[in-house]
């Protein structure tokens, strides 16, 4: 029933031109960054690899969310997610399957972004391009999993792209938020707010410590090990906690 | 063609419509193509936290960004504003802004010794000596070298001995074995006094000769450019093996 599953998500991709689509985006993000890297009037190589990872970073995480919203809302819409649920699979099976495609799709994904990196700088490439392409695929696997959690909860692609893209930013800038909150000049003083961010943060992944471009042009340091561990933990466990809370969702479900 | 042509003929009104206001969307752009956007001068800089928010938390790309927005400030859209006209004291929050997203770049500290340093008002660099002045004694490696443009600007650019003495000084603190011995020397360089471009000269051969393989190739060719267009006469630039290349 996987192999099943993996053909049917990557029909819709093909159909619905993902791979296509992000391959030409790519092409164009990049010659934009060369372009505009390229006019500052020292420093180019920096500027370039900080514009191409930024830029297709983002282009990634739009893209995959667009197209996962999207494949669920309709799968909802034109009742194929009743036909599959007939099939000899669990629900939670179901969810598991769409979780390892999903996987695979991150990791393909991020395997061509982390390419075109090296393959520009290759003069450059050293560990740490690996642990950004590493902390690529985890960036992209929770954004992956948020987009099908929200899709599959909520009956709009609008609302659900949304949602998913809200949670991102957020966890893209919970660090600041909780450098604000532990700042004692900024922080100290609103015990209320402090304390309701704080237990906010708890429940939201850490991905203002991902794809940190800095590891491209200094290299990871000696915390690399540290690094790789903390990300590898960040994505595991919030993955984890996503494709449960897809699971419970989908089997209180009627259909 | 042939569908376009029955749908004209369905819906004149539409197509006049249509003509109509295209027609006069380009004769009010033909009457507004040489308006630009007022200057308004370098803005403040914003809080550091709601500057790296909106980069969605990622401080290398706000650098960078910020790099070259700071570059092309006042020369974009056709419209070019003197670096003199500059307000350089929001330039220098600017900087340090900047510089505290990425303090191992050089390439904001390189926009203020050779881009900003060109100043035709040479009273506004203070701000951008100071800048440099931190830059240069925040102990990074290497970061030495914006001390050193920091008592060349005060000194012949500013014209404040006092100050470029103090900042000598300062360089010379600096020093450790193995650094080079301009550092140690330029408190001396400094009280030859005023305009001696010889001095200066001594300095930055110097400062090539010791760092050129440290340095960015285009920094090493905006000193070549420096000590032949502004510290050598004409009959020196032509006569120094340095200047080889510079038109």
């Amino acid at each position: 029933m996987q192999k099943a599953i993996l053909k049917y998500v990557l029909k819709a991709c093909i159909r619905d031109r993902l791979i296509l689509s992000l391959l030409v985006a790519t092409v164009v993000a990049v010659s934009l960054s060369v372009f505009i890297g390229s006019s500052a009037v020292t420093e180019q190589d920096q500027f370039v690899m900080v514009f191409i990872a930024s830029s297709l970073r983002y282009l990634y995480v739009i893209g995959i969310t667009l197209f996962i919203a999207f494949y669920c809302i309709r799968m909802k819409d034109t009742r194929e997610l009743d036909f599959l649920l007939t099939r000899p699979v669990t629900r939670v099976q179901y969810v598991i399957s769409h979780g390892a495609v999903f996987l695979l799709l991150a990791l393909f994904f991020s395997a061509i972004v982390t390419g075109f990196l090296s393959g520009i700088f290759y003069k450059k490439f050293e560990v740490s391009f690996l642990i950004w392409g590493f902390s690529f695929f985890g960036e992209l696997l929770i954004v992956t999993y948020l987009a099908y959690f929200f899709s599959m909860v909520l009956k709009s692609v609008v609302t659900a792209a949304l949602s998913t893209l809200a949670f991102y930013t957020f966890s893209k800038i919970i660090g600041q938020i909780l450098g604000i909150v532990h700042d004692p000049l900024t922080g100290g003083d609103r015990l209320f707010l402090s304390g309701m961010m704080e237990a906010i943060s708890l429940v939201v992944p850490r991905l203002d410590l991902f794809t940190q471009n800095e590891w491209l042009l200094y290299g990871a340091g000696e915390d690399a090990t540290q690094i790789f561990l903390i990300l590898f933990v960040q994505t595991a466990l919030f993955g984890s906690v996503l494709i449960a809370a897809t699971c419970i969702d989908l089997l209180r479900r009627d259909f | 063609m042939k569908l376009y042509t029955q749908t004209f003929k369905d819906h004149k009104i539409v197509f006049i419509f249509f003509l109509f206001f295209i027609v006069c969307q380009a004769l009010f752009s033909s009457k507004i193509q040489y308006e630009r956007a007022n200057w308004s001068n370098v803005p403040q800089a914003p809080a550091r936290t709601a500057y790296v928010a909106s980069f969605l938390g990622d401080e290398t790309l706000a650098h960078r960004v910020l790099g070259n927005l700071l570059q092309n400030f006042g020369g974009s859209g056709g419209r070019f504003v003197a670096i003199g006209d500059y307000d350089m004291r929001n330039v220098a929050e600017w900087l340090y802004l900047g510089n505290s997203l990425d303090p191992k770049s050089e390439y904001l500290p390189f926009l203020a010794a050779y881009f900003f340093g060109a100043s035709q008002d040479k009273e506004k660099l203070r701000p951008i000596i100071a800048y440099l002045e931190e830059v240069g004694t925040s102990g990074d490696k290497e970061k030495w070298r914006w001390l050193v443009q920091a008592v060349i600007l005060a000194r012949f650019e500013l014209k404040d001995t006092d100050l470029a003495l103090r900042l000598a000084n300062k360089l010379a603190s600096l020093w450790r074995p193995g650094m080079p011995a301009m550092m140690m020397q330029m408190p001396a360089f400094v009280q030859l006094g005023m305009g001696d471009k010889e001095a200066s000269y001594r300095i930055m051969t110097e400062l090539l000769r010791e760092e050129a393989d440290n340095m960015h190739p285009n920094e090493v060719n905006f000193m070549v450019d420096y000590i032949c267009t502004r510290l050598l006469t004409a009959a020196q630039k032509d006569s120094d093996p340095l200047c080889v290349d510079v038109p």
